[in-house]
């Protein structure tokens, strides 16, 4: 995750064209990311990242930097992404709950030979993170942006802060059941008997 | 990143907010850092290229709605009018009201029992000084204009405040 140049926001508010496209190009996957997490599908999370690009635009002038522009930015996109979600009568995402969803009957053990492909790994890894619970989910994205703090992920999604830390280590826990063919440690050919 | 976490993880559990138990072991660091490895670059999903294109032109057309909405967007962040703070509209009364103190005050000294007729004289002689070193010369002049200014008008020195309120108020509606 790259926080942007002081000097790149500064210039977008001010309206200049190529530090907005700065902005776009350096944040777009960021954005998009978070929106797959919350809609998951595709399309939808395309509407709402150029939704949250349009709506940071016409914001950016109250920005005044009291909090870091990737918190205030992914904010956006979160809060957008409920709205669009309760607007379609969808169920709501809850962000604070802490549901205690058991993915052990869902495990991945059985893909095992499937496990050597690059893309297939891809694959089964996002599928196991589709399957936690949204909260969980949401904060496991957020905590995988190389920079994120777990104070800015509860910033993010307006949780306290041990609850963000919950979600992750539930999240983790899950995932490294679902994904433990993946993770496992090496096999020591050398090993003594 | 991975120390700090894990730091933090370790501070939760020791808070008590662990899953302990047989079915969901906490993680050991390793295990752990393994994970992170494989998600951490898997999760990060990229928009579709053509996605990308479409956004930034979808971006860049909304600014230039935006800016013909709010012309004033562009007024250059170092302009010193667009830099200054927006004037009250009781700027004026305030100024008002300054002036008929400075007058009042200046009034009440004229009046008092302090003397001030020395004043006078020693403009007098300076301005006298000043015409034998220079000859008569227009700085002498001023002096004198500036000397019956001082003494009839006092409020005069007030009036370059004034003209800075006055521009600065002339520049708000090129703002809005």
């Amino acid at each position: 995750m790259a926080e942007p140049a002081r000097d790149t926001i500064l210039r977008a508010q001010a309206g200049d064209r190529r530090a907005i496209a700065d902005l776009v190009d350096s944040q777009q996957r960021y954005v998009y990311s978070i929106a797959m997490t919350i809609v998951r599908d595709p399309t939808d999370a395309a509407d709402l990242t150029q939704d949250a690009f349009i709506r940071l635009l016409r914001a950016l002038g109250t920005y005044r930097g009291e909090t870091r522009f990737t918190t205030w930015l992914y904010r956006l996109v979160v809060n957008l992404g409920i709205d669009r979600l309760r607007r379609r009568g969808a169920p709501p995402i809850r962000l604070d709950d802490n549901p205690d969803f058991d993915l052990t009957s869902q495990s991945l053990d059985d893909d095992a030979p499937l496990l050597t492909e690059r893309a297939e790994e891809v694959a089964l890894v996002r599928a196991a993170v589709a399957r936690l619970p949204d909260a969980q989910r949401l904060a496991l994205t957020l905590h995988y942006f190389e920079d994120m703090r777990y104070e800015d992920i509860a910033e993010v999604m307006g949780v306290p802060l041990n609850t963000v830390k919950s979600h992750i280590r539930r999240g983790k826990t899950k995932l490294a059941e679902s994904l433990a063919p993946l993770i496992a440690p090496a096999a020591s050919a050398g090993s003594p008997p | 990143m991975i120390d700090r976490n894990t730091a933090e993880r370790l501070d939760g559990e020791a808070a008590g907010h662990h899953l302990g138990g047989a079915a969901r072991s906490p993680l050991d660091d390793a295990a752990e850092r393994r994970l992170d490895a494989l998600v951490r670059p898997r999760l990060l999903v990229e928009p579709p290229t053509e996605f990308r294109t479409s956004l930034l032109a979808s971006v860049l057309r909304a600014a230039d709605a935006l800016d013909a909405e709010r012309p004033a967007l562009h007024v250059p962040a170092t302009s010193s009018v667009a830099a200054s703070p927006d004037l009250s509209a009781w700027a004026y009364p305030a100024v008002a009201a300054l002036i008929a103190t400075y007058l009042a005050v200046v009034g009440s000294l004229g009046g008092a029992a302090i003397r001030w007729d020395w004043l006078p004289v020693l403009v007098e002689q300076l301005g006298a000084a000043a015409s034998i070193v220079g000859g008569g010369s227009p700085g002498g002049l001023l002096f004198v204009v500036l000397q019956g200014l001082a003494e009839q008008a006092p409020w005069v020195a007030l009036l370059p405040l004034l003209w800075l309120l006055w521009e600065r108020d002339r520049a708000l509606p090129q703002r809005q």
